[in-house]
């Protein structure tokens, strides 16, 4: 491949990156790794790949693979966790989705089985990729002076116009086999883009895609669970806020007074050292209760993953018995952190 | 203040020269009054401007109360250290910049952008995404209680 085709090359993978919400701080570490100079901007990109030697532009090239490829599997996911499943049959399922996926068949409601990745072989964990194509949408700010006079005058009574747009974006959902705790993990890409109110039904439509698929090639009785009998992380909530390894980052909890929402305030790591929490905390006699925790973890430099576990406040405050079926990880970009992360969540359920 | 026996750092900003027509010298000593009776401080106590504002008297103009923070927060003086946060908009929140020098090089060449999602912003705009912030040192936290 000629330089200038490496470099569009490698500018197509950037512009993924940069819709899958890789930041520009990420791509600067990237680039500094390769002693490139650091991109300011991103439309500064392309003069900096064009003044890159034949070597340094395979060796960015290769990290920058390595990032899309990490951030599809591990980044921004909303994970379904099932335990205690029989190993022949995660066998048999990680069987016909690896079949099915050399052919990249056509499934329901859009998806295509993609591809089949074995993520550790020590610790035998496979992944299975069914890529699907979903409307993701951003909100930009619209410059009024830029529009027709008549619209202006229309919309002078806004102090902000703001205009959504759809990007279409392939999205990589994911079925996660681990035959070393026989877990099975039902993953949505992207989980931070999707709306909240379609969180619920891509979940079921993506457990109905493969259901389909299942009882089509291998049976009924091999379908996967509902939702509702996967692992439980109602308790994680409580859990993360008391555990005292990790940070607390962001966290909802109700006192007598209330609702609150605290995030963390300059070089502050962990809530819940903070001086306003714990002033906060003491006049209620530290009767406070999370409803809505993320907790990060410190592994080392480069690995510093996070997970979200929460509720809506009406669940929440309803009597009765809880039940939680899902997390999201993000800041994760590796097995290391992904592995860890979900050891993590199932610890502390 | 008991002139007998004065703080480490006290005795560093008198003795240091400052022009005559500013009020640098008493804004340091002014600040340096409250941090250093600040009952707790760690590694990890942000003070953004307008706090440290409050612990400055109004009689110091802004322009000299600024210059005072960032006379404290200057390498060889070490008291305080100057940090940013930015909005990250996937995590609906201000996160801590890790790479400092991206934003001093934007502050530098008034070429400004969000160091998360890259997009282009005006110099107000900037000022609205990227906060500063100012931390102790550890040598600070370390020496605060000596006096001489």
């Amino acid at each position: 491949m000629t330089n200038s085709d490496q470099q569009k090359e490698l500018q197509l993978i950037i512009d993924e990156c940069r819709i899958r919400g890789i930041t520009l701080d990420d791509f600067r570490r990237s680039f500094r790794s390769v002693s490139a100079e650091q991109p300011k901007q991103w439309r500064s990109i392309p003069s900096i790949l064009s003044m890159l030697n034949q070597e340094n532009l395979e060796k960015l090239s290769e990290k920058i693979q390595k990032l899309l490829e990490n951030h599809r599997f591990y980044n921004d996911k909303l994970l379904v966790i099932y335990e205690k499943q029989d190993s022949e049959y995660l066998q048999e399922l990680d069987q016909l989705f690896s079949e099915i996926s050399v052919e990249n068949k056509q499934l329901d409601y859009g998806y295509i089985a993609d591809s089949s990745y074995n993520l550790s072989e020590k610790d035998k964990v496979s992944l299975h990729h069914f890529r699907k194509i979903r409307d993701i949408f951003s909100k930009e700010d619209i410059d009024v002076d830029k529009l027709p006079k008549d619209a202006q005058s229309e919309l002078n009574e806004f102090d902000r116009i703001i205009g959504v747009r759809a990007t279409k974006l392939d999205c990589y959902d994911a079925v996660i086999f681990d035959f070393k705790e026989n877990l099975m993990i039902i993953q949505l890409d992207l989980i931070s883009m999707l709306n909240a109110g379609e969180i619920d039904k891509n979940i079921e439509d993506f457990l109905k895609t493969l259901n389909s698929l299942i009882s089509s090639n291998i049976g009924n009785a091999f379908k996967i669970d509902k939702k509702t009998n996967a692992v439980n992380l109602y308790p994680c909530i409580t859990n993360f806020y008391k555990n005292i390894e990790g940070a607390v980052t962001r966290l909802s909890f109700t006192t007598s007074k209330g609702v609150h929402h605290e995030t963390l305030k300059g070089a502050a790591t962990d809530i819940r050292k903070a001086d306003y929490h714990i002033g906060g905390k003491a006049k209620e006699s530290g009767n406070i209760y999370p409803y809505r925790v993320t907790k990060k973890f410190e592994l080392d430099i480069d690995n510093k993953p996070q997970a979200f576990i929460g509720v809506k406040y009406n669940y929440f405050a309803k009597p009765g018995a809880k039940f939680l079926a899902s997390a999201r990880i993000f800041d994760v970009m590796n097995f290391k952190s992904y592995a860890y992360i979900i050891s993590k969540i199932i610890e502390n359920r | 203040m008991n002139i007998q026996s004065r703080s480490y750092f006290h005795t560093l900003i008198i003795n240091t020269k400052f022009s005559t027509d500013t009020d640098v010298k008493k804004g340091c000593l002014e600040l340096l009054d409250f941090l250093i009776e600040q009952p707790s401080l760690d590694l990890e106590t942000s003070f953004y401007f307008e706090e440290l504002r409050k612990h400055v008297s109004l009689e110091i103009e802004d322009d000299d109360f600024i210059y005072s923070v960032f006379y404290l927060a200057r390498p060889e003086v070490n008291i305080l250290k100057q940090e940013f946060s930015a909005w990250k908009e996937s995590v609906h929140d201000f996160v801590l910049v890790e790479d400092k020098n991206f934003i001093l090089e934007m502050l530098r060449d008034k070429e400004y952008v969000n160091p998360f999602s890259g997009e282009e912003l005006s110099s107000e705009e900037f000022e609205e995404q990227v906060l500063t912030f100012f931390t102790p040192t550890s040598y600070f936290l370390d020496k605060r209680n000596v006096r001489i």
